[in-house]
């Protein structure tokens, strides 16, 4: 079964060409930002501790930069290639495996969080334990305070929160009413 | 509570990047497929799901509003904090 979705605008052909080169650069985008932090961060030395020797936090600025990003990712959705989607039941398939995974490894994070707030051994020889993602994610924004007065907290809030923009509040309308 | 008890700095920190990671990774490859099959992308997929069900987005997005509430909007230091050997106060040592 195959019917046309979304919009009856002519496509933008360059938009349409730069929207298919971003998709095929950002896994490896993923992968030479994503690795190498995770090595940096088991690598690191001087940062075992979340000592907290100044008061970063709160800060109002980053709670209203969250909130502007996602009016951005809302808005930015009117710039659209134009491009009509084809859904097959394969597609819905796909997508629906797309979505059932994203919402399983969102619990998974809880799972951790969950483990972290229950206060888990890491391992059975030391009194090491897991924390809340919360102790991570605060203590992460301490170091990058030190480290780059910020910026990669700045980045990482903008781009969350313009995705959940983008997402949870697309801006368009079901073209072809609701399906399965 | 003791320094060896916080010492999972970097174990944690990892695991919490490596999930951010897959995550991204993940949906950029589903979205690469998709692209190439003119498929709707995972901005596509997750948007028409936020069409349908508006209610659970917009508690999804409250969630994500309270979560980032509580990491920036809370003091760093708590009312007690045993951050440093020694640094508790002596009624609490």
């Amino acid at each position: 079964m195959t019917a046309p979705i979304k919009t009856a605008r002519p496509v933008n052909k360059t938009a349409r060409a730069a929207y298919r080169v971003f998709h095929l650069l950002s896994p490896f985008v993923v992968l030479a930002v994503g690795i190498p932090a995770v090595l940096l961060v088991l690598l690191q030395k001087g940062h075992e501790f979340c000592t907290y020797t100044a008061e970063y936090l709160p800060d109002l600025l980053l709670f209203v930069l969250g909130g502007a990003a996602f009016f951005a990712g809302h808005f930015v959705g009117i710039l659209g290639t134009g491009q009509v989607n084809t859904i097959t039941d394969a597609s819905k398939k796909f997508g629906r495996l797309a979505i059932v995974t994203a919402f399983l490894v969102t619990s998974l994070i809880l799972v951790f969080e969950a483990l972290g707030t229950a206060e888990i051994a890491v391992g059975t020889t030391t009194p090491s334990q897991l924390e809340p993602i919360t102790y991570y994610v605060r203590c992460a924004i301490d170091h990058d305070h030190d480290i780059s007065g910020g910026l990669f907290t700045i980045m990482l809030i903008t781009l969350t929160f313009y995705v959940a923009g983008n997402w949870f509040w697309p801006h368009r309308t079901l073209a072809d009413g609701p399906q399965s | 509570m003791t320094p060896a008890i916080l010492d999972t700095y970097s174990v944690g920190m990892a695991s919490v990047i490596w999930a951010i990671t897959f995550i991204r990774l993940f949906v950029s490859l589903v979205d690469v497929v998709c692209d190439l099959r003119d498929w709707p992308t995972v901005s596509d997929q997750i948007g028409d799901w936020s069409l349908r069900n508006p209610w659970l987005a917009r508690v999804l997005v409250g969630l994500l509003f309270v979560l980032l509430a509580h990491f920036v909007l809370n003091p760093l230091h708590p009312a007690i904090c045993p951050c440093l050997p020694g640094s508790l106060p002596p009624d609490h040592q």
